[in-house]
């Protein structure tokens, strides 16, 4: 800035110089009319004064004023930076796409001087939609300012890691689109694009492109990505089941997708990772032929005692473009429902009372199995036995500490508090037929597991033919005979061999030695037939031409049941209990709580009075959902006189989100309450599900064709209630609750983002070529489109403050005035 | 031989009869829906809740329709309704009235439990129980959520933090019969009162046998001082078995395992009263 005096005095010199005359001409006419002045008027001290005030009034009357001038402001076109945060950029190896592309924005900045950056630097970042990075200008300023060696991302990358590339599509026509309305008063100097060019739009892009160039706004590239690769292969999703029970199969289904790799083979694994999420032990592989595109497999693997993270991992290709995208987690918890055994018991054995845990309780021949079973904690097991000479059945134990009763449960309710039931060695006459028909309903219905083992009393020695548990035990018996004095082998075959009631140990070797080492069982039935889609686990005589089945598990509606050819009890089965294995009847426990495990994996719905399901475990957009459910009354009754009621939640609770709605559209057929009228479900809306004339409540619920967000997969949480006594108010004027449940769906897309790993650097060059762009290859060129672009400069600014404005002037001005008064009155002139 | 034979199955067939109940459980026919509910209610209006400061108080009011029923059959629970009081802003008592078979006669069981922060005095027509100390003591919730707008979003932010406990409980100490309870999914209530600064809450039931809920999980969200939404949460037991609640698998709540004894508690009890109703 500079400064310099100048006078700007009121009036222009003509008319000073008339006035200064006029002055002049009047103090002639009084000189000559008055005479000079008397004497005193004219000593020097007083004309002095005068003189000196008239300087400091001419002083005045010259405006005198101090000029400041600086140079105009200097004006530096915006600069607009889009940013690639679609998913496609997690892509890369060993650097990601979005790693590149944000070391190359700060290489670039810290190259440049703070005041280039300053307020003209906009950075966006698209995908789903476009977005501001806040202060990403400043962000690379200070980088800058602070001399921090080229690539050092930490100010900016700060910044944009807050969001990450994890927008689930790119849409790049509708960014530029709404990239121009935030341009200001006047068009950006350039607009550089950051992005692997993978864009779901590509022909709008170039329609953009060409209207961006039409106006004079080139649209610069900065391509990241390599083609140099192979192809790629990413888990698309993994869908497990949230909760299992104690050694269960635990089906995995996972989704992938492979691009370029067409026909190659790899595997799949689930990997059980341990507490620091590190892999622990390899619990399911599958070896899978890439085809190209999306593929899904299925692989399942052996609950333990403890829930736990699952991971899901296909092996790296060599050349693949990114290794990141080929593993994802899961965790699956253990449900710990206590199981609950009713075991029947009617062979005949020496019975004692022994005292256990302070309590007398009797012993016999079922003493063994009841304690192996409830060695576990999450098995209760209830024994009914025959007493010898009564020939009837009574309870021996009871649940838990509640006191017992005689008996057969006398309600199909108190039925169906059992999971499980095991019938050894008892007849069929120890059973009404009332009795008998509660057990085929509750295998058939409520999913209980129903075992038969072998025994004078058993199949159809004991009476079994033509009973409603002939139709759903897994064998035909009709030509079966018992033989008391037969040895039961018990040889697991070889297709059974990883069955899970044959896991005794976990070690497969050992394993193996183990089920080869299986004692045998005094007394068979021979001739029981396996029905079909039965699975045979065990035969007799396997080097024999035909082998007796033994062991044989099949499915009975939502149940499973299994027969067993051999007695289980002492003495017949003294070998397979106490001989099997270096430590007593270690192997003979698991084994017969894997078969309790097995038998129950369908029954976790025992002790229920809402149970719902859907068609499937997971739906693409657009698919119908077929949500069912079927309540029990107190009397463990299936009814529809109460109403049941559902609302959607979503998986993950983002509120900030955009969408408060499902994926779901309201079913057209159901009156709407809420006040909502969109043509989705909100989330929390509860809708009634209507009644059917087989007794169930059920509802299709349609999909929409989009995942919010055009995300790849979204999971939903069903949760369904029944009331009774209610009309259709809401709240909870609804009724009485009864029972509540929930259903968890996942939705899996396939979305635009993961069809196609590879850049598209051709987009990227037809863009910059169409709008007048360059195509820039390295930090360097980046910097310089920002640095080169023309800096408008505007003109110098003036400024004038005014010299004699000020107060000592002013006073001076005043005081000589006084002086000269005080003076003439002195000498006596005033 | 023979004559030992028949002793020892007398014998046998005698300690069975004592080790086991007696009478069979009746089943459906107990379970007469409309009679037994209508029964059920007359006991509910029969308890007198009050504050035990101020007996002369006006009793808390009855909600009007049971919140809850469930079934127990291990239990020989053959239908039961779950009652809640309130004093116009939160619950304070929660009572089940539950038509039971007790050594094969039918009976009620009715299971009290204060919710209140204060100190309750309850009176039923042949007892009383005077609470020694408050039902419901809340703690903090940590890492809450941001508190959504909106009753819908409210009540599923309150259900996802509500998931984030388990519990289990302890039958039998002796013989470690232990089980993992079930978080009923839907709260058993939901209440909110804004002018009074509750913004939010839910009880949510932890179930053993099925539906039957033994304890029960409170949360609240409060507006503290600042003006924040402050989030609570509590637990109730209203059984006699040993009952552990964890929250993001850390165990937080502990009730020890008492003898299932009808005796007053220091906030809740139960005891039986003979059954009519068929």
């Amino acid at each position: 800035m500079t400064s310099h005096l100048s006078f700007q005095p009121p009036f222009d010199w003509p008319f000073v110089v008339a006035g200064a005359g006029a002055v002049v001409a009047v103090w002639i006419v009084l000189r000559l009319v008055v005479g000079k002045p008397a004497g005193p008027a004219r000593r020097t001290g007083l004309l002095v004064l005068r003189a000196a005030t008239l300087l400091v009034l001419l002083a005045i009357l010259a405006g005198p004023v101090r000029v400041d001038s600086s140079a105009g402001a200097v004006r530096r076109p915006d600069v607009f930076v889009l940013l690639d945060g679609s998913q496609s950029m997690t892509i890369g190896s060993p650097a990601s796409r979005w790693d590149e592309a944000v070391a190359a924005l700060s290489t670039a900045a810290s190259t440049l001087e703070p005041t280039v950056v300053d307020n003209s630097l906009h950075v966006f970042r698209f995908g789903h939609r476009l977005s501001a990075v806040d202060d990403a200008g400043n962000a690379i300023a200070r980088s800058a300012s602070k001399g921090l060696p080229p690539g050092d991302t930490r100010q900016l990358a700060d910044r944009l890691r807050q969001g990450g590339p994890t927008d689930s599509d790119t849409r790049l026509a509708e960014a530029l689109r709404q990239l121009s309305g935030r341009f200001g008063q006047r068009p950006p100097g350039a607009v550089v694009l950051v992005s692997d060019g993978r864009a779901r739009d590509a022909a709008a892009v170039e329609e953009m492109a060409v209207h961006y160039g039409e106006r004079g706004i080139p649209l610069s590239v900065y391509p990241v990505g390599s083609l140099a690769r192979g192809g790629d292969v990413a888990l698309v999703a993994v869908v497990a089941p949230q909760r299992v029970r104690k050694f269960s199969d635990v089906e995995v289904q996972v989704f992938l997708r492979s691009f370029g790799y067409s026909g190659r083979r790899t595997e799949v694994q689930v990997v059980g990772l341990d507490d620091e999420s590190r892999p622990q032990d390899v619990l399911a592989s599958l070896p899978v032929t890439l085809r190209g595109g999306a593929q899904s497999v299925t692989l399942s693997y052996r609950s333990d005692t403890r829930g736990r993270t699952i991971a899901v991992h296909v092996p790296a290709q060599d050349d693949e473009l990114s290794p990141r995208n080929n593993q994802l987690t899961a965790h699956v918890d253990i449900d710990r429902t206590k199981i609950r055994v009713l075991y029947i018991e009617g062979g005949e054995g020496p019975l004692r009372v022994v005292t256990r845990g302070g309590r007398r309780e009797l012993d016999g021949p079922f003493g063994e199995l009841r304690e192996m079973l409830t060695e576990d904690e999450d098995i209760e097991c209830v024994v009914l036995s025959e007493l010898p000479g009564a020939g009837e059945l009574y309870r021996v134990s009871s649940y838990g500490q509640a006191t017992g009763r005689q008996g057969f449960p006398e309600t199909q309710a108190e039925l169906s508090a059992f999971d499980c039931v095991i019938l050894s060695d008892v007849a069929a006459t120890s059973f009404t037929e009332e009795q008998l028909d509660w057990l085929a309903r509750w295998v058939e219905n409520r999913g209980g597991g129903l075992v038969m083992t072998g025994g004078a009393e058993s199949f159809l020695d004991g009476g079994w033919g033509g009973t409603p548990l002939a139709e759903l035990l897994p064998v035909s018996f009709a030509d079966s005979q018992w033989l008391p004095s037969g040895e039961g082998e018990i040889a697991p075959t070889d297709e059974a061999a990883g069955h899970s009631i044959w896991q005794i140990v976990s070690d497969r070797e050992q394993n193996r030695a183990i089920l080869d080492a299986v004692p045998p069982v005094e007394g068979l039935h021979q001739g029981l037939e396996p029905k079909p889609l039965t699975e045979v686990l065990a035969v007799a005589g396997a080097d024999a031409s035909e082998p007796a089945p033994v062991l044989v598990a099949g499915r009975y509606g939502r149940g499973r049941t299994m027969s067993l050819a051999v007695p289980l009890t002492a003495p017949a089965a003294e070998k397979f209990l106490h001989e099997w294995g270096p430590s007593g009847n270690r192997h003979a426990g698991k084994f017969w709580r894997n078969v309790v495990y097995w038998l129950t994996e369908g029954s976790s719905i025992g002790r229920r009075r809402l149970i719902a399901a859907a068609d499937k475990r997971f739906y693409r957009p657009g698919e119908t959902i077929a949500l069912s459910a079927v309540a029990y009354d107190e009397t463990a009754t299936r009814t529809t006189s109460y109403s049941v009621w559902a609302m959607i939640e979503p998986k993950s609770l983002d509120f900030d989100d955009d969408s408060l709605t499902a994926p779901v559209r309201w079913p057209n057929a159901l009156p709407r309450e809420s006040g909502e009228d969109g043509p989705r479900i909100v989330w929390g809306e509860e809708f009634p599900l209507p009644r059917t004339a087989d007794g169930r409540y059920e509802l299709p619920l349609e999909l929409a064709e989009r995942l919010s967000g055009g995300a790849g997969d979204e999971g939903l949480r069903i949760e369904l209630t029944a009331y009774e006594g209610g009309g259709d108010g809401t709240g909870f004027s609804r009724g009485t609750q009864v029972d509540s449940t929930s259903l968890d769906i996942q939705i899996l897309s396939d979305p635009f983002e993961q069809q196609n790993p590879f850049p598209n650097h051709d987009l990227l060059r037809r863009v910059a070529g169409v709008s007048g762009g360059r195509v820039l290859q390295s930090p360097d060129e980046l910097a310089a489109v920002i640095a080169d672009l023309p800096v408008a400069v505007g003109p110098p600014v003036i400024s004038t403050v005014p010299v004699w404005n000020r107060w000592w002037l002013w006073g001076v001005l005043i005081g000589l005035l006084t002086i000269e008064w005080v003076w003439r009155r002195g000498v006596g002139l005033a | 031989m023979q004559r030992r034979t028949l002793l020892l199955t007398v014998v046998l067939w005698s300690l069975v009869t004592c080790l086991s109940a007696n009478e069979p459980v009746r089943g459906a026919e107990d379970g007469d829906g409309e009679r037994l509910l209508k029964a059920m209610r007359q006991l509910a209006d029969g308890t007198i809740i009050r504050q035990k400061d101020s007996p002369d108080s006006d009793s808390f009011t009855l909600v009007d329709k049971p919140v809850f029923r469930y079934s127990d059959q291990p239990r020989r629970i053959v239908d039961a309704t779950l009652w809640v009081w309130t004093d116009g802003v939160r619950p304070v008592a929660l009572q089940k009235v539950e038509a039971y078979v007790r050594n094969g006669e039918p009976a009620w069981t009715i299971c009290f439990a204060s919710f209140s922060p204060e100190l309750l005095e309850v009176r039923w027509p042949d007892r009383t129980l005077v609470c020694k100390r408050p039902g419901l003591v809340l703690e903090p919730l940590p890492d809450p959520p941001a508190l959504a707008e909106g009753e819908a979003a409210r009540s599923l932010q309150l259900r996802r933090a509500a998931r984030r406990f388990s519990s289990r409980i302890v039958h039998d100490p002796r013989n470690d019969v232990v089980e993992q309870m079930r978080l009923l999914p839907r709260p058993i209530y939901e209440y909110a009162n804004d002018e009074a600064g509750l913004l939010a809450g839910a009880i949510f039931g932890l179930a053993s046998n099925g539906t039957n809920p033994d304890a029960y999980l409170v949360i609240e969200v409060t507006r503290d001082e600042t003006g924040a939404a402050a989030w609570q949460y509590g637990v109730v037991r209203m059984t006699s078995g040993g009952v552990t609640v964890s929250l993001d698998d850390r165990e937080v709540w502990t009730s020890e395992w008492l003898h299932p004894s009808p005796l007053p508690r220091e906030s809740w009890m139960f005891f039986f009263l003979p059954r009519n109703v068929p």
